[in-house]
């Protein structure tokens, strides 16, 4: 019996000693994206811009590689993640979570910090406007995402569908998987950001040919860089002027380009982000926080 | 020496707890965040309750497509991989190497493959559950063929019989029982499985449940896995239910003369014939790929095997820390579950308790554990430790104390109990009755049990990346969406090495337990 006891003791001393070892960090920030699902070039290559941020702010960053968003969130709301590089949806739920902050906003090619998602048909589909859509099978992208699910859902239910009623609905888990489905005949329509079909012509060359676009969605906010609701102001501060430094280094803004395609930043503030609540609250989703 | 084991082993669970960062601050801090969630999950949403019902007909039409599909290929294939009736013995060794080789990738990596081939949907979740059923079927079945007792077919043998006669006379007939009640198992493990398979885009309820895991709706989440928690129960009940009945034969003196039992016979044959391929049919229907599409799944299959056979070896390190990461989380889930079961066991075995209503509730909770498959409690641990190895640790523990806390209760209940009275008469407490009456005798079969959770929580922690909760599946998830298949064919052979091998081990270990 006092052995059994003993042992446990043991045990429960080993473990926790165990764990404090492993916890013993220095200052550290830990940056959270999840890889562009079409990146040759994967993970390795983040290490060379958190190297470069790490000179920049004076602080080690630590990329963490997280495989979807809801993880980015979660992380923001757990404190384990310190800042991320987040679409605009996932920003509306971290902030209504734990009050999470948006700090810049990506610039896109053309400069601009909106773009816009498509709506693509086969090249010889009878399908010529959103309002053909009835009854016919349709692929979003991932219900997380804005530009492959948000935006457009709400712009259907706004012309009177009932997304779950009105469609045979599929999330086809990336926009390379949705032009696909399109491509291979298994949906009448799919979403995607403008213009997948040319990001992804290495893997789909004959796509622009073989499928044509209906319709375009308002202009979505782009990509956020977002900090965690208990971070203080002084280093949020610090970590938006260094993200904003390191866009001017040609180095830096290889990499932003080739992983994110990010091609700079602007600085923004909640506000920039309203829209996308309100289309968020358009298709029932609680952003009421805990 | 006895005491040097359990060191090892404790030795063993601190160096995984470090290695996935087990960190009791973190854990506690995030406890009232986790608090605050199952505050939130206690809200079922009853006007959800329809929604999910609808989609849950799709999953379980899934699940029976698939346990059809499945137990159709078994069969033949566990005929063939019977040592005892095997119509060549090359062919038998090259049929349970493939069994073995596939029943190492686990159902959900099935389904992320045939998804990319076949599309997104229910076809590619049907496959997926056909492929894992149908070994099941194979493994099981032609180990139950393998035990038959040899005389019959020896004499069959001996009259000259061909082995076609020898399987339709000699075999089939008397595994006839053990299939039916092999469907339905493949049913109930389909229907756990089939939830998961929305995760990577295999149709069914798992699309609901990642679309309110996105939009952080626990309340539904909550309502949908309270559903399937029920619908599990029935399923289970239903297979009970239906292997009683396969007992249900009319004698052979309920017949008027020979010709109308053979006239029963054939019309039961034909009947039987009628359903398979009335099921069959609805089967490949339920698929929703036409032939062309199916042709064109192959063809783009093909490449993509082709390129995962050449695998690229510079990126051997990153498979080897996620190998060694899986290990770790199935390690530390296994031993620090095995702990947590044995309370558990405790307070659930009906012969320690006088009053059933104590056991009886504490069945109930340690049921109610093993309904969330793992993948989705470890999403809800993100919320107290954040994204990772942690989340997935923590998150296989509580399921291996689900299974092992029913399993150590029903070998606890298998124990006779004059011996334990014996005991209690000396004046002993239930805690003495326990560590000196029960344990020494239960300890081997508890340990037989640990093992073989071990080998399936291997697999489970190969999966926990696909969610973002550590292990080799975070490298898996992101090089399949980046189709960078020679990294896949890389990963996935570090996979099956590593559960063959462990598989190999514990078997071993397993052999020396008993």
């Amino acid at each position: 019996m006092k052995k059994t006891a003993l042992l446990l003791a043991v045990l429960m001393a080993v473990t926790l000693i165990a764990g404090c070892f492993g916890q013993q960090k220095e200052e550290e920030l830990v940056m959270a994206f999840v890889p562009m699902k079409d990146a040759e070039s994967l993970v390795e290559s983040v290490e060379p811009l958190a190297e470069l941020l790490s000179q920049e702010l004076g602080i080690k960053v630590k990329p963490f590689t997280a495989v979807n968003y809801v993880a980015v969130v979660e992380g923001l709301g757990s404190g384990q993640v310190d800042f991320g590089f987040i679409p605009p949806f996932s920003y509306v739920l971290a902030n209504s979570e734990s009050n999470a902050q948006v700090v810049l906003s990506a610039l896109r090619k053309d400069g601009s910090a909106t773009y816009k998602a498509q709506y693509v048909v086969g090249a010889d589909s009878e399908i010529n406007s959103l309002e053909d859509l009835a009854g016919k099978k349709i692929a979003f992208v991932d219900p997380a995402s804005t530009s492959g699910y948000l935006y457009p859902a709400a712009q259907l239910i706004g012309l009177g569908y009932d997304i779950d009623k009105d469609f045979q609905t599929i999330y086809a888990g990336g926009h390379d998987k949705a032009l696909q489905a399109v491509l291979n005949g298994d949906v009448d329509m799919a979403v995607m950001f403008a213009d997948a079909r040319q990001r992804y012509a290495a893997d789909f060359p004959a796509a622009m040919e073989e499928t044509r676009i209906i319709g375009y969605t308002e202009p979505i906010p782009s990509v956020s860089i977002t900090v965690r609701g208990d971070m203080d102001a002084e280093m949020s501060e610090r970590i938006a002027s260094a993200l904003l430094a390191i866009a001017e280094d040609p180095e830096a803004l290889a990499i932003l380009k080739e992983l994110f395609d990010i091609h700079g930043f602007v600085r923004a503030t909640d506000k920039d982000y309203q829209i996308v609540r309100e289309v968020a609250e358009a298709l029932d989703v609680d952003l009421t926080g805990e | 020496m006895g005491r040097f084991k359990y060191l090892l082993v404790l030795a063993l669970l601190a160096l995984c707890a470090w290695q996935i960062g087990l960190d009791p601050v973190r854990i506690w801090q995030g406890l009232p965040h986790m608090g605050a969630l199952l505050a939130r999950m206690a809200n079922p949403q009853w006007d959800y309750a329809a929604q999910v019902l609808e989609t849950l007909a799709e999953t379980l039409s899934m699940a029976v497509a698939g346990a059809l599909l499945g137990t159709l290929i078994g069969l033949p294939l566990a005929i063939i991989a019977a040592r005892n009736i095997s119509p060549h013995p090359v062919l038998c060794r090259l049929t349970r190497w493939l069994l073995a080789g596939v029943r190492t990738i686990p159902h959900v990596v099935w389904a992320a493959l045939l998804v990319t081939v076949f599309s997104i949907g229910r076809g590619a979740g049907v496959l997926a559950l056909s492929i894992t059923a149908a070994n099941i079927v194979a493994k099981l079945l032609s180990e139950y063929i393998e035990n038959l007792e040899g005389r019959q077919l020896d004499a069959l043998k001996g009259v000259g019989a061909s082995w076609g006669a020898m399987v339709v006379y000699g075999v089939l007939p008397r595994i006839a029982g053990r299939v039916w009640s092999l469907l339905f198992f493949a049913l109930e493990v389909n229907v756990r499985a089939a939830t998961v398979l929305g995760l990577v885009g295999a149709g069914g309820i798992g699309q609901l449940l990642w679309r309110d895991l996105n939009f952080l709706r626990y309340d539904r989440l909550a309502t949908l896995i309270l559903i399937l928690f029920l619908t599990v129960a029935a399923i289970d009940g239903l297979s009970w239910l239906a292997r009683k009945l396969q007992n249900l034969e009319l004698p052979a003196y309920a017949f008027r003369g020979y010709k109308n039992f053979r006239g029963w016979q054939w019309l039961k044959l034909a009947l039987g014939a009628v359903v398979v391929a009335l099921a069959l049919g609805w089967s490949v229907s339920l698929l929703g790929i036409s032939w062309d599409r199916f042709v064109l799944g192959l063809k783009q299959g093909s490449a993509m095997l082709g390129r995962m056979l050449t695998p690229d070896w510079s990126y051997k390190r990153r498979m080897l820390q996620g190998l060694a990461e899986s290990m770790y989380i199935a390690l530390f889930a296994t031993i620090a579950g095995s702990l947590l079961a044995v309370p558990a066991a405790f307070f659930g075995a009906y012969n320690l308790w006088r009053h059933k209503a104590w056991p009886v509730l504490n069945k109930l909770a340690v049921n109610f554990i093993r309904t969330f498959p793992p993948v989705i409690l470890a999403i809800m641990f993100f919320r107290g430790v954040g994204p990772g190895p942690l989340a997935g640790a923590l998150a296989l523990t509580i399921y291996t104390t689900g299974v092992l806390g029913k399993l150590y209760a029903e070998i606890v209940e298998a124990v006779d109990s004059r011996g334990l009275e014996a005991i209690e008469s000396t004046g002993a407490t239930p805690v003495q009755v326990w560590v000196y009456g029960l344990l020494p005798r239960v300890l081997p079969d508890f340990l037989a049990a640990s093992l073989y959770r071990l080998e399936s929580n291997v697999r489970n922690a190969t999966i926990m990346g696909i969610v973002g909760a550590g292990g080799i599946g975070t490298w898996l998830m992101l090089n399949l969406s980046a189709r960078y298949w020679e990294r896949v064919g890389l990963l996935l052979l570090g996979m099956i090495v590593t559960i063959l091998l462990v598989d190999a081990i514990s078997g071993f270990m397993r052999r020396r337990l008993s």
